[in-house]
């Protein structure tokens, strides 16, 4: 069985510590602890870009997380501008708040941290807060679109679409002018299911090469941060697991673990072992899905087909357990759906035998290829790059870099379950297809250590603030009944304040930040997913590639267009 | 076509097995499709693509094909306001003998999305044939729905071919 004894490493604790020490001496009164983990520090517009600068390289916050504008202040004018950095040592999250308003710019941070560009882009879409440098452009939202969308008093008005977008380049540095005039700008349309969602990629070519390109997103943007302002907590559920269909109760873990960490309930440990089963297969899912594109790609028609019925292989599994093959609500609030039906747990260990075999003997045999390597060996992503860009997961450690929060920040039974952290070197295409091999192979270990040391016990909690009572006692019980019209009238009420809350999804960080005002709806609701970051960095990769490969190279980086857009 | 495929179907529990009946029972001329998918009913597609054989009535495994060369539509996904332009344009560009399929309940009503940035249904931007309810609809019923686009076919009846009598075009 596990040990469920914390175990934390004292070098970190006190590596916390010494920096917790060195950032009061800095700032204050103006920092504020959530936990040891999170911080949140206030600073004045005046000293924003300069503090920002001294978090990176006094203190060690070099990797980027996210940049957002939130209204928690409700007079519809003021903002406060927030940015999330993390400090890769000791693990530690800070969120830096500053408040702006509409009619100033706001200091660019995307020389800095690169990744902060389409960050900054989204601000102004959303909430009309403009950068220095930034271009005014929609990101999200359709060009010619009126007001901002996230802002509490937007009305949506019909409009007309603004069809004559300018997509050419701005003069390249690296080379002369004359030279520059030479190159072509062609556009390169993704929509038929070549890659995961909808895409346009705008690339500059000289002599059938790409010198630079960049992605066209916002094709499939749902409004998702939008929705989940208007509904309950419960109410969300459903709309979770469609923003990325390949993964779906990853997106409900981050959810839903974000909120019992906050509202402090304990969930059971047989449905943390079994929300962990859920995610790795997840993982598996999602990364057999990319396996499969580059195949797809490289026109092995046979080998898609391969993965396609490993992919099956888990669908079944899944529809046993939630009755539907994709999207199924699986993680609810307060543990999982239902205990395994019968049956269940022999048909997962039948699968990941399968799994196992036919993964080996796939890659067995394309791994190795000659065909195979010509063609993933390119485009590489260095790891100062990916860092850059604010990469994350299996494309930040096919980079060389060694970050899974799985290990780093363990939740549930990580920390005491065997697994390795797959590395790449060169960060190419095929240190991303390699890792996620070598990924599905540790995930699958996992899934079988979990299954071996199945927790007994309930699957939900009895905590009576979040679980919704059942049926027969409602009609018998009047506390029951008391809750049952509780839950299913207002929902579960979130005390004000705001939580950050992530886990290591199938492409990276996947995190939510979520502000409340103590009402039965949310007030600020900001995904952080992996898939907007590595978008970005698709800017350098692609250099020296020609149009036919832009596909594989979007796929290699598993770009997920409903994650992306949200 | 013979009707007592459709009871087989009920009655299959295998999609396999039912995909080889099918495959078996088709003799007739070829429709040749042009997938859009966007979101989470692209993986549907996807893994109805995966069980494809090489004589199946409605070959999705090339994906290249140009929409003048195209006769089918196929729609699955959200349909935001920046690709609604996009999905009209392919559509103009199919020759003139055309049908539409919406699969999922986001191509064919705005699914769970109602919101500023989503049109509520393929049919607010072009003529739609068949909608395919579910989200996301099983493979099975992506297979369903092709013998109604058959029906159709047979009978050359397309939603376009309607819209244009009722409007004495
Ligand atoms: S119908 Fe459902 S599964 Fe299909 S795209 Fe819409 S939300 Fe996704």
């Amino acid at each position: 069985m596990f040990d469920f004894q914390e175990q934390e490493d004292l070098d970190l604790i006190n590596n916390r510590k010494l920096l917790l020490n060195e950032l009061e001496l800095e700032f204050g009164e103006n920092l504020t602890l959530g936990t040891t983990e999170n911080i949140s520090i206030v600073v004045s517009p005046s000293s924003y870009l300069e503090k920002i600068l001294q978090l990176k390289n006094s203190f060690g916050f070099n990797f980027f997380l996210n940049l957002w504008i939130s209204d928690n202040i409700a007079d519809g004018e003021n903002f406060e501008l927030m940015v999330q950095l993390l400090n890769m040592d000791t693990h530690q999250r800070a969120i830096i708040t500053c408040p702006v308003t509409e009619l100033e710019p706001v200091p660019s941070l995307s020389d800095i941290y690169h990744g902060a560009f389409w960050c900054e882009q989204e601000s102004w879409d959303m909430y009309g807060v403009s950068f220095d440098s930034i271009p005014k452009e929609r990101i999200l939202s359709p060009e010619g679109m009126e007001g901002h969308t996230l802002r509490k008093n937007f009305e949506p008005k019909p409009f007309r679409l603004k069809q004559s977008v300018d997509y050419s380049f701005s003069p390249d540095p690296r080379v002369s002018r004359s030279e520059w005039k030479r190159r072509s700008v062609h556009k390169l349309d993704m929509f038929g299911g070549e890659v995961n969602g909808p895409l346009r990629a705008i690339v500059e070519v000289y002599d059938e090469v790409i010198e630079r390109g960049r992605l066209e997103i916002g094709y499939l943007h749902r409004g998702v941060e939008k929705i989940f302002e208007n509904l309950s907590l419960n109410q969300i559920q459903p709309h979770l697991c469609r923003i990325n269909t390949s993964s779906p109760t990853m997106f409900q873990q981050a959810w839903f673990g974000g909120i019992e960490k906050y509202l402090g309930v304990h969930i059971p440990d047989r449905a943390k072992a079994l929300r962990m089963v859920f995610n790795e297969l997840d993982r598996i899912y999602e990364h057999l899905d990319t396996i499969g594109r580059i195949v797809d790609n490289l026109g092995c028609y046979p080998f898609l087909k391969e993965t396609i019925e490993m992919q099956e292989s888990i669908l079944m599994v899944m529809k046993k357990y939630s009755g539907q093959r994709l999207n199924g609500s699986l993680i609810c609030l307060g543990g999982v759906k239902s205990d395994v039906p019968k049956g269940w747990l022999t048909e997962c260990l039948n699968l990941l035998g399968f799994l196992e075999k036919k993964v080996l003997e796939v890659t067995k045999l394309i791994s190795n290829s000659t065909l195979w390597m010509k063609r993933l060996c390119r485009f590489e992503l260095n790891s100062k790059q990916a860092m850059d860009w604010g990469v994350s997961g299996p494309n930040l450690r096919a980079s060389g870099v060694n970050y899974d929060m799985r290990k780093v920040s363990p939740h549930y039974f990580y920390n005491d379950i065997e697994f390795e952290v797959p590395l790449g070197i060169n960060g190419q295409c095929y240190d991303r297809y390699l890792v996620r091999v070598e990924e599905i192979l540790q995930s699958l270990s996992i899934i079988s250590q979990l299954l071996d040391n199945l927790p007994l016990g309930d699957t939900k909690t009895k905590d009576n603030r979040v679980l919704i009572p059942r049926k027969q006692d409602v009609y018998s019980e009047t506390n029951a009944l008391i809750q049952h019209y509780r839950f299913y009238d207002g929902g579960v009420i979130l005390p004000e304040g705001e939580f950050y809350n992530s886990i290591e999804s199938s492409n990276g960080e996947l995190g939510f930040y979520v502000h409340s005002r103590g009402e039965s709806t949310l007030n600020r609701v900001k995904l952080r997913t992996p898939g907007f970051y590595s978008g970005q960095c698709f800017t350098d990769i692609c250099e020296g590639g020609s149009i036919e490969e832009l596909p594989l190279v979007i796929n290699s980086l598993n770009l997920v267009v409903g994650e992306i857009d949200r | 076509m013979n009707s007592n495929i459709i009871s087989e179907v009920a009655f299959t529990a295998n999609s396999e097995s039912f995909l080889k009946k099918w495959n078996e029972s088709i003799l007739q001329d070829e429709l040749w499709p042009f997938p859009v998918s966007f979101s989470c009913c692209a993986s549907e597609l996807r893994s109805f693509r995966g069980m494809q054989n090489s004589s199946s009535y409605v070959d999705v495994s090339d994906i290249s094909r140009p929409p003048e060369k195209a006769d089918l539509l196929i729609v699955g996904g959200t349909i935001s306001q920046k690709i609604a332009p996009h999905l009209i344009d392919i559509y103009e560009r199919m020759p003139e003998e055309k049908w539409v399929l919406a699969v999922g309940a986001c191509a064919s009503s705005g699914g769970p999305y109602w919101t500023h940035n989503v049109v509520q249904g393929l049919s607010q931007i072009i003529p739609v044939d068949v909608y395919l309810p579910g989200c996301p609809p099983s493979k099975e019923m992506i297979i369903q729905s092709f013998e109604a686009i058959r029906e159709r076919v047979a009978k050359k009846v397309s939603a376009l071919s309607q819209t244009r009598w009722s409007l004495n075009v």
